[in-house]
């Protein structure tokens, strides 16, 4: 190609399309580049050992993925990091309307460890942590939700099963600094890991179909470099059933163990987090009317009276607001069988001119959760499917 | 290599990585502008290359699309970052403060500078523009290699590659480079070589659209 060509030779182009048109531009550091190619070998041998040689070496046999400690971290790892699995409404969509003069410091938070939310939060975050029983004004709602899920049934699942969970699903695909643009309704499909102890390679599998996927129809698989335990960030079936089931211990336990974002506070932080609890799991029904129940108790979880999920179904709505967050969650459930049925995420805050107040990025409907054998079968029957009002 | 890489030879994932690890991490920054998710994203991406092997068509050529096919996926699956940006925009709107980059080394600054003026270019497109255009423009691939990279069809690589590209046309006649900051200078070009290259590249964008 050549420069002379150029069709608009009265102006040169922006710094922007430069940068951009030009060869790679960023090295990662060596020890990372070399950190993470040993990631990649040791999954390799891992995964090569039984096959090829059954005599493992010791190394092999005190590898992460092996190991009976489940909370072992892995030996090579960094400092340990907060793993955080993808979700489909929220963490989805790449863009939204407030994030185009953010993106630029991220790297800077990320390099200054940065403090846990500052004086913005809203002082409340110590009643819920202490056990008090502060209710909201949703509790009564939720005691119904919880009775409703205490009522259902629940086979247990294996170390060796996936948990399948189907959803419909539209994301944000508008620029960073212009609206929020919906993408078209797509189906989401995931098989998550049931194994207990930590893995890095199998952690799940997500396969995305309809207009605006990515690898539309294949299975793409869910890793990380750092072994990730059954826990709070990957919620298997065996997890969930080991928690309280005793509301205010089990908030106590949610709100030791969630970690706070910069800006938020801890309440809304442990509100989010059961938020992906609740996603694309499967748990027995006391733990899911204790996780109900312990909602029940964060100051200003609050009820709405006509939400609606990505599949188009009318239910109630839970949320929750606070002053130090841009964003909101609301989960939905059939007014009738109390059944949870998606989420919509908000921007509250957006303090762009023109920009409005609540504005819709995310939106989700759970239609199938199921448990198999193997990653990429899809249920047979649809038991334990929520009840599509 | 493809029948290596099907029957999970060692060596031939070693030698993939060395060949394209860079290649991924840019990609994986430039849709994601954040370091430390690019870095988990080219090593997933790696992983899942590994995990789905036997999916690799046993013919073709470079395997560079299908990594970074993959690195879409995951860089759309991996924004955690979304709720910390939103929470520190509600208090802070604007651009972020200069003194964001004081304790930074130079290098630093110039990889986050870059960084930031390349993000902003590519965030004033819808996303599935954004996606091709890193594969078409910044990572080379052609039009087949994308389309199968993002599993669509080829007229649709097209179609997007030409709404990417007559965005940008627009905006770069119209505005000045919004990354640059009051108080900084507007971040200069590397050398003049590089600033050569980058016009030809540019050009080499706008004759793919008439000839290819």
């Amino acid at each position: 190609m050549n420069a002379d060509k150029l069709p608009s030779a009265g102006r040169g182009p922006s710094e922007a399309e430069e940068l951009l048109a030009a060869p790679a531009e960023w090295d990662l550091p060596p020890s990372r580049h070399l950190h993470f190619k040993d990631v990649l070998m040791q999954q390799i041998d891992r995964d090569c050992a039984p096959a090829q040689t059954p005599a493992r070496t010791p190394a092999q046999a005190t590898s992460p993925a092996v190991s009976p400690m489940p909370s072992s971290p892995t030996l090579e790892a960094p400092a340990p990091r907060r793993v955080r699995l993808p979700r489909p409404a929220v963490w989805l969509p790449v863009a939204s309307a407030a994030l185009a003069g953010a993106l630029a410091v991220t790297y800077s938070l990320d390099g200054h460890s940065s403090a846990p939310a500052t004086g913005t939060s809203t002082g409340t975050s110590t009643g819920a942590a202490t056990g008090a029983s502060g209710v909201n004004s949703a509790s009564v709602t939720l005691g119904r939700i919880a009775a409703a899920a205490m009522a259902t049934d629940t086979k247990p699942v294996k170390d060796d099963q996936f948990v399948y969970v189907r959803s419909l699903t539209r994301m944000n695909q508008g620029t960073f600094d212009g609206p929020v643009q919906l993408g078209p309704l797509h189906t989401r499909e995931v098989w998550m890991s049931q194994v207990s102890t930590p893995v890095s390679a199998g952690i799940g599998w997500i396969r995305e179909s309809g207009k605006g996927a990515v690898m539309p129809g294949q299975e793409v698989p869910v890793d990380s470099a750092d072994a990730v335990p059954a826990g709070i960030d990957r919620p298997t079936y065996e997890w969930l059933s080991s928690l309280p089931t005793d509301p205010d211990d089990l908030l106590r336990l949610l709100y030791a163990r969630t970690t706070v974002d910069e800006g938020e506070s801890k309440d809304q932080a442990v509100y989010g987090k059961i938020g992906d609890l609740l996603r694309e799991t499967v748990m027995p029904p006391a733990n899911a009317a204790a996780l109900y129940k312990a909602v029940a108790r964060i100051p200003g979880v609050t009820e709405i009276a006509d939400a609606v999920d990505a599949a188009g179904r009318h239910g109630i709505g839970i949320t929750r607001e606070d002053a130090a967050s841009a964003t909101r969650d609301e989960w939905i459930f059939d007014r009738k069988s109390l059944a949870y049925l998606g989420s919509r995420s908000y921007i509250t805050k957006d303090k762009r001119k023109g920009a409005r107040p609540d504005t819709l990025f995310g939106i989700d409907a759970v239609m199938q959760r199921a448990v198999v054998d193997r990653h990429g079968e899809e249920p047979t029957s649809t038991r334990a499917t929520p009840s599509s009002a | 290599m493809r029948a290596r890489i099907r029957a999970g030879d060692r060596a031939a994932f070693a030698e993939l990585y060395e060949q394209h690890a860079r290649a991924v991490y840019n990609h994986a920054l430039r849709l994601t502008g954040d370091w430390s998710e690019a870095e988990e994203a080219m090593s997933e991406t790696f992983l899942a290359a590994w995990r789905t092997r036997e999916t690799v068509e046993p013919e073709g050529g470079s395997l560079r699309p299908w990594l970074l096919g993959i690195t879409t996926h995951k860089a759309r699956n991996s924004n955690r970052g979304l709720r910390r940006r939103l929470a520190f925009l509600a208090r802070y709107p604007g651009p972020p403060p200069v003194e964001d980059f004081a304790d930074e080394t130079a290098g630093r600054i110039d990889d986050a500078r870059r960084l930031a003026v390349v993000h902003d270019a590519l965030g004033r497109l819808r996303r599935q523009d954004r996606e091709v255009l890193a594969l078409c423009v910044a990572a080379g691939l052609d039009y087949q290699q994308a389309a199968e990279a993002l599993g669509i069809p080829v007229g649709t690589v097209r179609s997007r590659l030409s709404r990417a590209r007559a965005r940008l046309a627009r905006l770069s006649s119209g505005r000045p480079a919004r990354a640059t900051r009051p108080g900084r200078e507007k971040p200069e070009p590397r050398d003049a070589r590089g600033a050569v290259e980058g016009e030809a590249a540019l050009a080499a964008m706008f004759l793919q659209e008439e000839t290819g």
